[in-house]
């Protein structure tokens, strides 16, 4: 039985959780040293988030077959809660906060992978580190892939343990043909 | 953009024959591999202090050896090592033929060169994790064929 496990380990691509969160630890610790803003290190964990998502976007299309043409924004944060989230990160979300007529809203990731054996310091928070913008980036990436333009952002972590990450809305991206050539 | 300027000046001294080993030197610490091990160096040692809250007591050097290629490695890589080999004096291979960050690499020889980045960061946690049970060594990768991986681990005697 637990050899078995241990190869479906192997197998399935996932990697420990332990190990996960706590080498992202030591690169955004890395990254601090690097950039000396902590500002820059959030710009940057989102542009990284950023190409993750737009690659898990293809991937996530070909695992799913089923999922419908999202059509409103309100599709976009069910197909992300209940497919994409759980599917990449191993944990539930919920949508909540609509506002500003169905433009914005707020994902809450009951827990939060990066963040399970971590402590960010207080000081970097109010310096304007995000911690976990990666997970923000990886979302933008996946829906920018997807042809929804929207703007995404990890709140910092307030007390509670649950991450909250806003999605505003912007616009759909059309495809840009090249001149010469109708559809 | 330092290490340029650094290899101007040093075209201007006319020392063709000893800069180039001398700049790489001068950079070491700052190139890439060299942080990723230290990341890696920084995680092993956390890392193995969870993997091993459990474990009975280990005395020997080879039992922590022994622990490492079989608890640490399935924790961490998701596979046991496949072979482990030493000639009892501080000197162990451990042989893994399905290596976890060489598995997406096309099988072969062609990106044995490409391979040096993504073993850069096992092999400081395999340090760290050492030298969180107390032995100190030094971790080093051999690739013959990918994703075959042998890392030869030579104890530094105290």
């Amino acid at each position: 039985m637990s050899s078995k496990t241990k190869q479906n380990l192997a197998d399935s691509k996932k990697m420990s959780a332990e190990l996960f969160c706590l080498t992202y630890g030591a690169m955004v610790t890395e990254m601090l040293k690097d950039y000396e803003d902590p500002k820059d290190v959030t710009i940057q964990l989102d542009k990284m988030g950023f190409n993750m998502g737009s690659r898990l976007a293809d991937d996530f299309l070909a695992k799913n077959a089923n999922v419908p043409r999202c059509v409103d924004t309100r599709q976009i944060a069910d197909v992300l809660c209940r497919n994409a989230i759980p599917c990449y990160l191993g944990v539930n979300a919920t949508v909540t906060n609509w506002s500003n007529g169905d433009r914005d809203f707020s994902i809450i990731l009951e827990s939060n992978p990066l963040t399970e054996l971590v402590q960010v310091p207080p000081h970097l928070i109010s310096a304007g580190l995000s911690y976990s913008q990666l997970i923000a980036g990886a979302i933008r990436g996946a829906l920018e892939a997807v042809h929804f333009k929207v703007f995404a952002s990890a709140v910092p972590e307030s007390s509670n343990s649950n991450t909250e990450i806003r999605i505003r809305f912007d616009q759909v991206l059309k495809d840009s043909i090249p001149a010469g050539e109708d559809d | 953009a330092a290490k340029s300027e650094f290899h101007e000046v040093f075209n201007g001294l006319n020392l063709e024959h000893i800069e180039d080993g001398l700049i790489q030197k001068a950079f070491l610490h700052t190139n890439a591999e060299t942080k990723l091990e230290t990341i890696g160096f920084r995680v092993g040692r956390s890392l193995v202090e969870k993997v091993a809250r459990d474990s009975p007591k280990l005395v020997t050097e080879l039992e922590i050896v022994k622990f490492i290629c079989k608890e640490f490695w399935v924790s961490v890589f998701g596979k046991q090592v496949d072979n482990l080999r030493t000639n009892h004096q501080g000197v162990y291979v451990v042989q893994d033929s399905r290596f976890t960050t060489l598995r997406t690499f096309p099988e072969g020889t062609q990106f044995i060169k490409d391979s040096a980045y993504f073993l850069a960061l096992p092999c400081g946690l395999i340090r760290g994790a050492l030298s969180a049970l107390n032995i100190r060594a030094i971790v080093t990768p051999t690739v013959e064929s990918l994703p075959a991986t042998k890392f030869h681990i030579q104890i530094q005697q105290k």
